[in-house]
């Protein structure tokens, strides 16, 4: 929608990626805020997001986005400064701001202009916004009631409109801090003067209230006059946020212990910070009282349980006390602390990470595979010249192209966390829009997992914790007549498992009915009436396309599209789900992941002189080709008929002359073949190569890899051989 | 400007005019200063009309010789405050502490 140059194009890329950063980090806040109520930690983060993307989108002149943020700026300000509260009601309208300003960048990027829908959201969530905040919005504020009578025909008058609106926006609401500082000793040294700290304050805002402490002051015979001694407790009345109130103390945060805190409220907080500073604990409280930032009857509750203490004859620290009578529930302030924690290291972690360009990265991997496949020749001809100096140097190449090889696909990797963390939004979405009462646990953050694995993987897990919701947990009544807890629960959880990835998607609903998938896929023609299958094979039926056994088809799921392409989904990326279900208790849906995509177990074997590739996860045995068959292209194999794919057929050669051949049964779902082969030539580490645009459309070969004497095999792509396999049966079985 | 320091003593009383800077190049000096003034003296009056400038260490100083004279029993009196030094007492909310009178003239806020 805008001409600019390509850096300028880079950096507004940078925008977008480091915007749905931080929405996303504003949604989990959100989300965790509504679960465990509100703290000013999150709020700030809350904020401190909003803002960021303001001020960036107003570098890049998205006015659009510089006014609705600032809006939701307002709000939030309130909300840190405790004019308004954190309600269930305000979450959720912060929450669809957010995917409001998604929506709004996504737009931006796929030039899709804004229409009507779009158009209408953005006035409802402003007309919101300015409900919650209280405003008496028609007089002052001519961007609510003047875009309702207008009807913008495109972007462009639109964000014109925009531009004017946003000059005379409303100022921002002033709010009661509390400072704390003591400054270090070698602050006057330094060249520093607390005193031009405390003037440079009363320019960003009004000190209302201060007190000079002097308890660190030695006696003048034994002071040493160039060492700062001095603290000050300080009430500040000021628009400026807690950042850039600390920002006035940049130069001396190092040596020096700076609070900053809201006024009142979070008593927690202010505990905390007493604790931390030198002085008694009782003294300390007097101050912030005089200084006016607790009130009187704040500290009085504190105070009478510290005396009660006194009697008993120990002595707890104020914070202690209010823990233990229950003023501050302990689980929260400890939760608060560790959370706090959590997010400071999660934001450390942040700043070590570099971004670097997928495209970059997947080149270099590209690379490194060749470089696996040059040192394996290296290594094959070295051998040939019997050199032993040669043998062992390559070797050592061989060895740390290996090391490089795991390191380049390590590079690949992202912590599962990430692919989980759009599900706290999609399960409370979707819980209110059932009406259920569901709670999403998630476990095993710190597995890896391919980055290109886990975009493939997002969409059919997604298929499935909303399937769960919907048919797995039952409604409340049901549960509770049950015995079950009136809350449902969907677990997501990941771990590693033999050099692969399981996640799981578990509810503790009532499981899947037998009885009711069977009856559907005889209605369906799936099975038939005398067909006896185990329970896995049953739940397996529900991948099959067009089988939905919902009663009612719903919003959510049950349209009877979907499972069939989660299980092609999963299978794409050479995966496969299974599934464990107790009736009454619950199912869980296991998917199975090959650690990367780049790299496979191959299981090779021979074809007259060429050598092709097996997936070895495909491979159920190897057989010895049995002479008695001829070409009728089936075998028994204990009592059931197996099909046979000779692949010289399907590769066009010559019909295979060896008396000796191998039968290679392979497995894709639920159906196996026995693939003839002229050998077998075992297990070797594969790197995948992707065959060029003239060869892609080769029925059969799904990638290439080169072997280390050079020769190109192709890997062959079991899924297709074997469904072609089963057309063409099928069409010869109805011509004879 | 560095700090000048005139005294004057009559009957067990001593008179400290301070000139120039009190800053952290002056403080060292002042304390010693102050020290021997409060030991020796029963009665110390600091005259700050010459009081160019003053920042946290001189204000640091002041404050310690006013709680040692305090707990000498002996009396520490500041008088005729220059605007700097008022400006700085009422930044740190310490008029009070001092507790001496303060001529607030034209140039002087509230």
């Amino acid at each position: 929608m805008m001409d600019m140059d390509p850096q300028m194009a880079a950096a507004l890329q940078t925008f977008f990626e480091e915007s749905r950063d931080l929405l996303q980090d504003m949604e989990s806040a959100l989300l965790f805020m509504e679960e465990q109520g509100a703290d000013l930690e999150r709020i700030n983060a809350v904020f401190r997001a909003a803002h960021t993307i303001k001020g960036s989108a107003g570098l890049f002149g998205l006015e659009e986005v510089v006014r609705f943020t600032h809006r939701l700026e307002n709000l939030l300000d309130q909300i840190r400064s405790g004019t308004k509260t954190l309600s269930p009601g305000n979450i959720t309208l912060l929450l669809s701001c957010g995917d409001h300003i998604n929506d709004y960048l996504d737009r931006l990027v796929s030039a899709t202009p804004l229409d009507q829908h779009f158009l209408s959201e953005d006035l409802r969530l402003l007309a919101a916004l300015q409900s919650a905040l209280g405003e008496n919005s028609s007089a002052t504020d001519p961007s609510l009631t003047e875009p309702s009578l207008t009807v913008y025909d495109d972007v462009e008058s639109r964000t014109e409109f925009i531009h004017e609106v946003s000059s005379d926006a409303p100022v921002k609401s002033a709010a009661n801090w509390h400072i704390s500082l003591r400054f270090g000793q070698d602050t006057f040294r330094d060249g520093m003067d607390p005193l031009s700290f405390l003037r440079y304050l009363q320019q960003i805002g009004e000190i209302t209230g201060l007190v000079t402490l002097t308890d660190a002051l030695p006696a003048l015979s034994m002071m040493d006059a160039e060492t700062c001694y001095l603290g000050f407790e300080i009430a500040f009345r000021s628009v400026a946020d807690k950042a850039s109130i600390l920002d006035v103390f940049d130069f001396v945060k190092d040596n020096s212990i700076i609070h900053v805190l809201p006024a009142h409220g979070q008593i927690a907080a202010y505990l905390k910070m007493i604790q931390q500073l030198p002085e008694g604990d009782q003294h300390l409280g007097e101050i912030l009282v005089a200084v006016g930032s607790l009130t009187p009857e704040e500290l009085q509750k504190a105070l009478a349980l510290q005396e009660g203490s006194d009697q008993t004859g120990q002595h707890l620290p104020l914070g202690e006390i209010l823990v233990e009578q229950k003023m501050v529930q302990e689980p929260v302030v400890q939760g608060a602390l560790e959370k706090q924690q959590q997010q400071r290291e999660s934001k450390n972690a942040e700043r070590q990470l570099l971004r670097v360009r997928a495209h970059d990265l997947d080149h270099l991997v590209d690379l490194v595979g060749e470089l696996v496949i040059a040192s394996a020749a290296n290594r094959l001809f070295a051998g040939r010249e019997d050199l032993e100096s040669r043998l062992e140097s390559s070797s050592q190449v061989a060895r740390l192209v290996e090391e490089i090889r795991d390191g380049a696909l390590r590079l690949r990797m992202i912590d599962v966390a990430e692919l989980f963390q759009r599900f706290p939004r999609v399960v409370r979405d979707t819980a209110r829009t059932l009406n259920k009462d569901i709670r999403l646990e998630i476990s095993g953050e710190g597995t890896e997992l391919d980055k290109s694995m886990a975009e493939k993987i997002s969409d059919p897990l997604m298929h499935l914790v909303r399937n769960a919701m919907d048919h797995g947990i039952e409604p409340a009544e049901q549960r509770l007549a049950a015995g079950k807890p009136a809350q449902g629960s969907i677990i997501l959880h990941a771990r590693h498992d033999s050099g692969g990835i399981v996640i799981e998607v578990s509810d503790d609903g009532g499981g899947l009915n037998r009885e009711k998938i069977r009856r559907k896929a005889l209605e369906k023609g799936l099975i038939s009436a005398d067909q006896l299958l185990t329970d896995p094979e049953i739940y397996a039926l529900i991948f099959a396309p067009g089988f939905s056994t919902a009663d009612t088809i719903s919003d959510i799921s049950g349209r009877g599209v979907g499972m069939d392409v989660v299980r092609q989904n999963i299978e794409s990326v050479r995966g496969r789900i299974d599934i464990d279900s107790t009736p009454g208790r619950g199912t869980t849906m296991r998917i199975h992941l090959p650690l990367t995509l780049s790299i496979i177990d191959g299981f090779l074997v021979r074809l007259a002189q060429d050598t092709y590739v097996i997936p070895a996860e495909a491979v159920e045995e190897c057989l010895e080709y049995p002479q008695t068959v001829g070409s009728v292209g089936y075998m028994e194999l204990r009592d059931q008929p197996l099909p046979l794919l000779d692949l010289s057929a399907v590769f066009k050669k010559a019909e295979l002359s060896e008396t000796r051949r191998n039968v290679v049964v392979v497995r894709h779902g639920m159906e196996r073949i026995g693939v003839v082969v002229s050998g077998i030539l075992g297990n070797q580490q594969t790197v995948i190569k992707p065959l060029g645009k003239l060869f892609e459309r080769v029925p059969g070969v799904s990638a290439a890899t080169i072997l280390g004497n050079g020769d190109v095999a192709p890997i062959l792509d079991i899924p297709t051989l074997i469904q072609r396999h089963y057309a063409i049966s099928a069409k010869s079985a109805l011509v004879h | 400007m560095s700090l000048d320091i005139q005294q004057e003593s009559s009957s067990g009383k001593l008179q400290m005019r301070l000139l120039g800077d009190l800053d952290i190049y002056a403080v060292a000096a002042l304390r010693e200063a102050l020290l021997k003034a409060i030991t020796q003296f029963h009665e110390v009056e600091l005259i700050l009309e010459d009081v160019c400038e003053i920042d946290g260490a001189g204000l640091q100083v002041l404050i310690a010789a006013k709680t040692e004279s305090l707990y000498r029993g002996s009396r520490l009196l500041l008088s005729a405050h220059s605007v700097a030094v008022v400006q700085a007492l009422q930044l740190c909310r310490l008029d009070s502490f001092f507790g001496d009178p303060i001529v607030l003239t034209k140039e002087m806020p509230g």
